[in-house]
């Protein structure tokens, strides 16, 4: 399954990001197939790919308390709510979580382009992927909050 | 110190850059994305930009294209900042003007050692 594969460099790609940037450590959980459209996390950064051989939409949520400890430890920020700065952070973090799975995917054969990251907010928010393709959802748990990976690709 | 034109559409990221940058004694002026960068680079000059690809406006790499035909810009170095690390995009890259690249996320360490090695 082309999801698990990438489930791997997203992994590899979120401890590298989160432990470089933010000193973060992060756990990952096990992963499940998502049924419903509704994100478990306040923030999302989305992203098409679209490649000769892989095409779909890969996702960050992000909990208010890990993008709040985000804008702190990486921009030196102390903000309170998600607001348009935090927003920006969840965007670039997407940006750059799936963009370093992409490289390794790249590498592995599976070249694509990425598109620029696509926001939505709001306690409940949808998350909208490729309708009739198999969503993979990974928690991802931090001490200080949590996030959770989406992915929906076909080969 | 170098003067220093960051150009990202993410407020976020060119704040990040900013912030090692000044740490380290360099001036930066930013440029959230294609259009603004073009403007300020109209009327001034710096001594090395910081460009990232994937934008709204227009790619990083048109953009490089374009900054290389201003006469203040033909010359300096132009370091794609990007999450992009393809073979095919780098070389694209440099064919169009591109003097280095840098693959996000960028820690404070290896930014500083690709500007100081450019800047001397």
């Amino acid at each position: 399954m082309i999801n698990d594969e990438y489930a791997a460099s997203i992994l590899k790609s979120v401890n590298n990001v989160l432990g470089m940037m933010a000193q973060i450590p992060v756990v990952p959980q096990t992963a499940e197939i998502k049924t419903d459209t509704l994100s478990r996390g306040d923030v999302t950064g989305l992203i098409k790919i679209k490649g000769k051989n892989i095409q779909g939409t890969a996702s960050i949520s992000f909990s208010r308390e890990i993008i709040l400890e985000l804008t702190k430890r990486m921009l030196r920020t102390e903000i309170t709510e998600i607001d348009e700065t935090a927003q920006d952070l969840a965007k670039e973090m997407a940006n750059m979580l799936i963009g370093g799975a992409k490289s390794e995917m790249d590498d592995r054969g599976y070249y694509a382009d990425m598109s620029i990251p696509y926001l939505s907010t709001g306690p409940g928010h949808e998350i909208i992927h490729t309708m009739g393709i198999r969503t993979t959802l990974i928690p991802v748990t931090t001490e200080y909050g949590n996030l959770w990976i989406e992915l929906c690709f076909s080969s | 110190m170098a003067k220093i034109l960051t150009i990202d559409d993410s407020l976020t990221m060119c704040k990040m850059l900013e912030a090692f940058l000044l740490n380290a004694g360099h001036e930066v002026t930013i440029a959230l994305g294609p259009r603004e960068a073009l403007e300020i680079a109209r009327t001034e000059v710096f001594d090395l930009v910081l460009c990232d690809i994937n934008m709204p406006e227009m790619s990083g790499i048109s953009l490089v294209s374009k900054l290389r035909r201003l006469p203040a810009f033909e010359y300096i170095p132009i370091i794609m900042v990007t999450t992009e690390n393809s073979d095919y995009k780098k070389e694209k890259a440099k064919t169009t003007g591109a003097t280095g690249w840098l693959q996000k996320p960028v820690s404070e360490e290896r930014l500083l050692k690709a500007v100081n090695k450019l800047t001397g």
